[in-house]
């Protein structure tokens, strides 16, 4: 089985920017900022874990579809896993580490008697990567649907085999 | 052929929306904070607490002339609120003003507390809450950012 070069290369290139990097870095940072930052609501240890997890789930998807031909079906649906998956990284950079509020961040703080809360609301734009992965999504069904009638084209009269 | 040029054109609309909402999203960012530095800068609010003694009534009063040097028009909100010990509303007021890019605007915004709130006549010693809500919005109101800061005692149950 053939693994395209690039797809190494990016997958590598990825791991080490969103999950070697940030884990390093996290060892790097005094523990006194890292107390700070708790105490104002921010959970810094939980945030660069998650882009960790992100990057590693990333780095794979893109050398699994390194594995596959442009005209097979899992080579589809890895590409709309990932493009929804970006989708995802979106949500989870617009929340600050909370996909789930799906770009309305709450911050909230309380100290002697003083309460704080800070509120980002970035909804619009989750909204419009929402539509964005949307279009994405046809627009890999379409070169997909594109490729394969290329390859009948081509090969009219031997099967294809879109299994793999 | 057509086909090709159809995913070719899709491609491209894809591209050039990506590039739009990236584009909105850095320039609203950058707008929002820039506001926000502004607001909060010295000498562009003007905060004053006075007692009236003839009635024992304490007037909150925060004017403003904040200026907007962003890309985009902002709206500004400022709310005050005097609450109870119970979360409940005993005085509240609001304002908000547009400040086109580039502009400047003027507000402001007054809440008058009651005697009977600040029973010795002295507010430090008042139960109850102080509500301060600001909050900052812009690219047609769709983003924004907004801080609420309340001072006092036990928490609301």
């Amino acid at each position: 089985m053939k693994v395209r070069k690039r797809s190494i290369m990016f997958a590598v290139l990825i791991l080490v920017i969103f999950t070697i990097l940030p884990l390093y870095s996290q060892s790097v940072i005094p523990q006194e900022y890292l107390r700070a930052f708790l105490s104002q609501g921010f959970n810094l240890v939980d945030l660069v874990s998650k882009i960790a997890f992100i990057g590693l789930v990333m780095s794979i998807l893109i050398l699994l579809k390194g594995f596959f031909e442009k005209t097979s079906v899992t080579y589809l649906a890895l590409s709309i896993v990932s493009t929804v998956f970006w989708l995802l990284i979106v949500f989870f950079a617009l929340g600050v580490g909370k996909m789930e509020n799906l770009g309305l961040t709450v911050i909230s703080s309380e100290a002697g008697g003083v309460s704080n809360s800070v509120i980002f609301d970035l909804r619009l734009f989750a909204y419009l990567a929402t539509v964005i992965t949307g279009l994405k999504v046809v627009h890999s069904i379409l070169k997909f649907r594109q490729a394969k009638s290329k390859v009948t084209q081509v090969q009219p009269s031997q099967p294809l085999d879109t299994t793999n | 052929m057509k086909n090709m040029n159809r995913i070719k054109a899709l491609r491209l609309g894809i591209i050039g929306f990506e590039v739009l909402t990236i584009a909105l999203c850095l320039l609203s960012i950058y707008t929002l904070f820039n506001a926000l530095s502004t607001a909060i800068s010295g000498g562009t609010m003007n905060l004053n607490l006075n007692k009236d003694e003839s009635t024992g009534e304490w007037r909150f009063v925060l004017n403003g002339n904040p200026k907007n040097t962003g890309f985009l028009g902002v709206t500004l909100f400022f709310e005050v609120a005097i609450l109870d010990l119970s979360g409940q509303d005993i005085a509240r007021n609001s304002t908000s003003v547009y400040i086109p890019a580039g502009g400047a605007n003027q507000f402001s915004l007054s809440l008058n507390i009651p005697p009977d709130v600040v029973p010795g006549g002295n507010l430090e010693e008042a139960e109850g809450y102080f509500e301060l809500r600001f909050s900052v919005r812009t690219l047609g109101d769709l983003v924004g950012f907004t801080n609420i800061l309340r001072i006092g005692g036990e928490a609301a149950p």
